[in-house]
């Protein structure tokens, strides 16, 4: 198992390990080496300098007590020899006691084998003499009492003083020893101090170098992973789900990397998914729109159909009912000019027997009246009048069929009708709207009558002429063209007009879209023609550009 | 090697000790037959001067240093120094007098025959008829 392999927690527990064992192992090389600094130091503080001290302290008491000796020896009185014997006493315990608290050092140092040859032997050799001095001083004392004063006083100054001047030396020699030892072990612990900081700043360098290394090794595992992690998140984030983490390593940032992946994969997957559904979405979405359009198409046909119904309903009514006068006034013309003509004839049979008979003056009051009425204009006029008449009721009677061909309307059910009269008829209705303004080019070619709602198949063609007129500001032409393949009838009507941007083309199918000002077009017209064309199963399409006129081309399939 | 040589210096203690086994003696003519350690201290530094109302006691003393003497000394616990300076404090109150002093162990036994009241001590093996041995200093327990 190799170490990228490892959890994060193993490698930082690896990591602070090492240096946990580089500064556990600093820490005991050191804690040892200053115990035997400590040890040194104790030796030098607790014993040798201690034993120093109880030597001095010695050197000091057994100069006393060689004082004290003298002056006991001198002593003029009993009562102050007593005193000399007194302090004589206590000198002697003193040095006892110094003696017996060296013995007690001495014995410690042995025990650790911190007690060097020299000062034992420096020591003994003060024992023996201090024991000579004390039996020199058996000596003085005894010679005191026997009153040798000049012997006790060359005792004191003899023997006694070699002794004192021997152990002196000793004692000397042993504070000399016990510095120098103090000295040396100061030296010592000084020595294993600086080894020791030599090696401890080594460990520490290497402990330095190692956490270091240790923390570019969580850079490099953590850090940069999860860096990583990070932006490929990002990426994720603005949508781009194609990321993929490279994983070679087995820690928790591997497992995190193989969760990334799968995360996104299922994101992936998702996405797609959602697209699919989206894309469904928007057809059934599409379809709904087209079949909310027909609704709304089928419902403006309704309304648009019964108010055409009434329309019509109304128009044949009113046709019917002109029809008969009118027919009066067609039929009575013939015979009114016939009569006339009779009439006229009578009168001028008159005028030729006045002439003949040369009854002028007899008939002198009826010329006076022919010229009075203008006789002769009059007759004309007359002639004039009635052709006036006759034009107006056959105008009139030409009317009354174009409502009647256009009120079919209210006709249920299919009929065969012919298209090309639709048309005619349609033109018809128009033609106080198109007057001398307009020239209508037609270009008919004959086929058989197709099934079809003729009244309605006439207002889609009426819609379209009417909004031809009207895009035609001024003079123009419109050309209707008809055609048919056996199967299809074509019929395009094309205009001069003033034509349409794309925005409007796409629009103009819709119900209750217009170009026209408020209150002069209803926005119904096109929507209608769309519907009844539907209605034929045709079709319809227009082509049209600004300024270059529009055509509409109406498709329907021949039925019979 | 530093356990070893502990052993080799206990070991020589040991027979040291052995070889040291040091007996109190005094003269014939004292009334006691035995002495407690207490005692024995008391008689020797002259805190007690007689044996009893007749007899004065005489200390005997080892002049050089030997076995016998660092035995007895230590069994009395005591050093050296601090024996002689008790006796030269007493010598210095009028109390007391200079122990006799002697310079080797046959000389001790001979001193103590010969002398009324002798308290000494002399190493077992140098003991003879003419004293009177009132304790056996077996020291065991050494110290170092």
């Amino acid at each position: 198992m190799s170490f990228r392999n490892l959890k994060l927690g193993a490698k930082q527990l690896l990591g602070f390990g090492v240096i946990l064992v580089l500064m556990a192992s600093a820490n005991i090389f050191s804690s040892n080496r200053m115990k035997a600094v400590k040890t040194e130091i104790d030796e030098v503080a607790q014993s040798r300098l201690p034993r120093a001290l109880v030597i001095a302290e010695l050197k000091r008491s057994t100069l006393d007590l060689r004082i004290n000796q003298l002056q006991y020896a001198l002593a003029a009185d009993a009562f102050s020899k007593q005193a000399q014997a007194d302090l004589m006493g206590d000198l002697l315990d003193r040095i006892n006691k110094n003696i017996e608290a060296y013995d007690s050092l001495k014995t410690e140092a042995l025990n650790r084998q911190a007690y060097s040859a020299a000062e034992a032997r420096a020591y003994s050799a003060f024992g023996e003499k201090w024991l000579n001095y004390q039996d020199s001083t058996f000596a003085l004392l005894r010679l005191l009492r026997a009153n040798k004063m000049s012997e006790a006083l060359a005792l004191l100054n003899g023997e006694a003083r070699q002794v004192f001047e021997d152990f002196s030396a000793d004692l000397g020699a042993l504070v000399e020893i016990t510095q120098k030892d103090s000295q040396a072990g100061a030296e010592r612990a000084e020595g294993v101090y600086l080894s020791t900081r030599g090696v401890n700043t080594t460990l520490l360098a290497v402990t330095i170098i190692v956490s270091v290394l240790f923390a570019a090794g969580l850079t490099r595992f953590i850090v940069v992973p999860v860096r990583l992690l990070a932006s490929a998140a990002d990426t994720v984030a603005r949508g781009n789900l194609t990321v993929q983490l490279g994983v070679n390593s087995e820690d928790e940032i591997g497992q995190l990397a193989r969760s990334f992946n799968q995360m996104t994969a299922s994101l992936r997957e998702a996405r797609a998914r959602m697209e699919q559904q989206a894309a469904e979405l928007q057809a059934n979405n599409t379809e709904l729109q087209r079949t909310m359009h027909r609704l709304q198409q089928t419902q403006t046909q309704l309304v648009q159909s019964e108010k055409m119904a009434s329309l019509g309903q109304l128009t044949a009514g009113i046709a019917h009912e002109i029809n008969n006068p009118i027919n009066f006034m067609a039929s009575n013309v013939g015979p009114l000019k016939r009569d006339l003509v009779d009439l006229f004839a009578v009168l001028s049979q008159y005028e030729n027997v006045v002439r003949d008979h040369k009854l002028q003056t007899v008939f002198a009051e009826v010329e006076t009246l022919k010229r009075q009425l203008d006789y002769g204009f009059l007759v004309e006029e007359i002639d004039k009048l009635l052709e006036g008449i006759e034009e107006g009721a056959r105008r009139t009677t030409e009317i009354v069929r174009g409502l009647r061909n256009f009120s079919r309307l209210d006709e249920e059910g299919q009929k065969l009708a012919n298209v090309n009269q639709g048309l005619d008829a349609t033109l018809l209705m128009l033609k106080h709207q198109l007057k001398n303004r307009i020239e209508v080019i037609r270009d008919y070619q004959s086929f058989p009558d197709l099934l079809c709602y003729p009244g309605k198949l006439n207002q889609a063609f009426l819609n379209i002429l009417s909004n031809a007129s009207q895009a035609i500001k001024g003079e123009g032409k419109i050309f209707i063209k008809t055609s048919y393949d056996g199967e299809i009838v074509t019929v395009s009507i094309k205009d001069t007009g003033v034509g349409m941007s794309a925005e409007v083309k796409q629009r103009i199918f819709e119900p209750f879209f217009t170009t026209k000002d408020v209150g002069e077009g209803t926005g119904l017209g096109l929507s209608i023609t769309y519907g009844i064309i539907e209605d034929h199963d045709g079709n319809i399409e227009v082509y049209s550009a600004p300024g270059q006129g529009t055509e509409f081309v109406i498709t329907l399939p021949a039925r019979r | 090697m530093k356990n070893f040589k502990r052993i080799l210096l206990a070991l020589v203690l040991w027979a040291a000790s052995v070889s040291a086994q040091v007996a109190v003696i005094a003269n014939k003519d004292v009334p006691m037959d035995s002495l407690n350690k207490a005692q024995l201290r008391d008689f020797y530094s002259y805190e007690m001067k007689q044996w009893d109302k007749r007899v004065p006691i005489a200390v005997v003393d080892l002049k050089l240093p030997g076995e016998a003497k660092e035995a007895f000394y230590k069994f009395l616990g005591i050093t050296a120094s601090r024996m002689k300076s008790l006796w030269l404090k007493k010598m210095l109150m009028g109390e007391g007098s200079e122990p006799l002093a002697v310079k080797s162990e046959e000389e001790m036994v001979q001193k103590v025959a010969v002398t009324s009241g002798a308290l000494g001590f002399v190493s077992l093996s140098k003991i003879t008829p003419e004293v009177k041995t009132l304790l056996i200093i077996a020291q065991n327990e050494k110290e170092p």
